[in-house]
């Protein structure tokens, strides 16, 4: 009874219980447009919160997150119209192929440090989507493959997909923040050279946490690219490399909770740009760019810095 | 078909160094990399463009004056924007992402999206062997070289030169010795958004001016430094010739989609062999 009580008493209770609510009311009140956005934003808070772990806890800003969702939606794809098997099966099959090629990509980038990695990724995003566009008869490059079989039938389920992968992804970034295999990760992000010092074996930390991200990735564009029964090479150019680093940072790298924030900001934002500027759609890419410099600028803890930062301003005035 | 190829990849190098040396600049006194290059290499050829066709400049002065206006604009850039971001690597990529979409929103709705064409007045056409070359291009090779040659000679003679290699040795120990590591910082941005701008403007009239025309050249220039060392001036002169001519060699004997590909692969391969680049050395920038 007193655990009750302890919980009743803390506010982070009912932020849980409220987004519970919505996440389970809301998608069947609204419209399909503002269904398809919500799918569309939670496949971005998945890549996003998958690199969080790269970035935030070890350090490493990747530019090649849509590479491994790439990776995961044409393994869903290919293996589903070409090799016949039921999309759920494909559903297991893609973070395994996944886990495979980030693996394989990690030997040569992870020896990268810092904006190096960065640059180094993104060659690799720019090599990967020349091949998406230069083997039509695989990959179906612009033009695209059709008819990727659906994993559920109601678009309203694919969102709670979503949402179930988004909830797993949370239970295990915060199990691994509390666990040994976090602690290596923050020891790595703080100082790589000093911690091979303490016996740990960061190579495979780092190889280990790459790969199993990527193969988490892979798995969200296989819900989305099933959801959308059709892909391109159009969804994997550079230019889109650029849209986890952005929700991750904007959200506030290291923290759990940030990439869902980071989401709703810069997948939230054009839409909401939308809805206002009715007149000035062609301004629509300004206002987004001027979002994302402003809160990067403003607060490089991102939205979870800036609510943290507000909330002591209030707390301070309170006191007053 | 040699003679032209060969012809081919030595300006498509020329423009790429241009806009590296740019980048190595920024990045090795800043040590963030500057993700707006590709923006302002797209900008400089519209600049150029709107001050020939709207106010009637000639060629050649006009290429002067988009080059004064960008180099504003890159101080500005940088005092607004990049300086404000104490020279974290990944708060400098994202507001370059911001700033790239404003200033690509800005051409587009400008200029519009269609590539616009810029008349060059070198239309001479000189036969070397079995493979031509438009005056214009040499103009360009020509262009590149002495910018080069020019940079090096500031960068190893003048004051400010010594400033900026200081600064990009070890910032707070240039601070110490009474340099202006703000004032090097700004001018530093400035010239290299100005190079960058150059390469668009000696691009535009070869390609054809478009909004998005930088990302590719920009992503080729940041494969340059790496391969060649972040920071190295004489790493990004090589690095651009050989991603140049490997660009070049691949378009033009196996297909036109594979091209940034093959270099991005080499540039790879290189890194893992030696991961500082090919002229990268610690403590030593520039």
């Amino acid at each position: 009874m007193d655990f009750m009580l302890d919980l009743l008493k803390k506010k982070s209770t009912y932020v849980f219980l409220a987004a519970t609510i919505f996440v389970v009311v809301v998608p069947h009140f609204s419209s399909p447009y503002v269904l398809r956005l919500m799918i569309t934003m939670a496949s971005g808070i998945i890549a996003a919160m998958c690199l969080n772990v790269v970035l935030g806890y070890m350090g490493y800003p990747s530019l090649c997150q849509n590479v491994f969702y790439a990776v995961g939606a044409y393994t869903m794809a290919l293996a589903t119209l070409r090799l016949g098997v039921s999309p759920w099966t494909a559903l297991i099959l893609s973070p395994i192929v996944t886990f495979i090629i980030g693996y394989l990509a990690a030997i040569p980038f992870l020896k990268l440090r810092s904006m190096f990695f960065a640059i180094g990724t993104l060659a690799f995003t720019g090599v990967v989507s020349a091949i998406l566009v230069n083997l039509p008869k695989i990959t179906g490059a612009d033009a695209g493959l059709r008819g990727i079989p659906r994993l559920v039938k109601n678009d309203i389920n694919f969102f709670y997909l979503e949402i179930a992968l988004i909830l797993v992804i949370l239970v295990l970034t915060v199990l691994m923040s509390r666990s040994f295999w976090g602690k290596i990760l923050i020891a790595i992000r703080e100082d790589e050279d000093l911690a091979p010092h303490f016996g740990i074996n960061t190579t495979r930390y780092k190889r280990m946490t790459f790969a199993a991200t990527s193969a988490l990735t892979g798995m969200a564009g296989a819900i989305f690219f099933s959801y959308q029964t059709y892909i391109s090479s159009n969804y994997f150019t550079i230019g889109s490399s650029f849209t986890a680093l952005a929700v991750a940072v904007v959200g506030g790298g290291g923290t759990a909770l940030g990439p869902i924030f980071g989401g709703l900001v810069v997948v939230g934002a054009p839409e909401v740009f939308r809805g206002m500027t009715a007149g000035m759609t062609l301004w629509r890419p300004s206002f987004v760019g001027a979002v994302l410099v402003l809160v990067i600028l403003l607060s490089p803890g991102g939205v979870v810095g800036i609510s943290q930062k507000l909330m002591g301003y209030l707390k301070k005035r309170g006191a007053n | 078909m040699i003679t032209q190829v060969i012809l081919n990849a030595l300006v498509q190098s020329a423009i790429l160094m241009i806009m590296a040396l740019g980048l190595t600049l920024i990045f090795g006194v800043m040590k963030i990399p500057n993700l707006t290059h590709g923006a302002m290499y797209a900008i400089g050829a519209f600049i150029h463009y709107s001050l020939i066709e709207w106010f009637e400049v000639p060629f050649v002065p006009a290429l002067f004056f988009a080059a004064l206006l960008t180099f504003g604009g890159g101080a500005i850039l940088e005092r607004v924007f990049f300086r404000k971001g104490g020279g974290s690597p990944v708060v400098a990529i994202i507001a370059g992402i911001g700033l790239t979409y404003v200033i690509v929103n800005v051409i587009t709705n400008v200029w519009g999206a269609w590539p616009l064409r810029i008349q060059t007045p070198f239309r001479h056409v000189v036969r070397i062997g079995s493979g031509a070359i438009s005056s214009h291009n040499i103009v360009t090779f020509t262009v590149a070289i002495s910018i080069a040659a020019l940079l090096y000679a500031l960068l190893k003679w003048t004051k400010f030169g010594c400033a900026i290699r200081a600064v990009s040795q070890d910032r707070e120990e240039a601070s110490l010795i009474g340099v202006n590591v703000n004032t090097v910082g700004l001018v530093t941005f400035a010239a290299g958004t100005m190079l960058a701008s150059i390469g668009g403007m000696f691009a535009a009239p070869i390609t054809a001016a478009s909004p998005t025309m930088g990302g590719t050249a920009e992503l080729m220039g940041f494969a340059i430094i790496i391969l060649g060392g972040m920071g190295s001036l004489g790493g990004a002169i090589i690095g651009a010739f050989l991603l140049g001519f490997v660009d070049v060699f691949v378009t033009s004997y196996i297909s036109g989609g594979w091209g940034g590909a093959v270099a991005f692969v080499f540039m790879i391969v290189v890194i893992l062999i030696r991961p500082s680049g090919l002229f990268g050395k610690k403590g030593r920038q520039i």
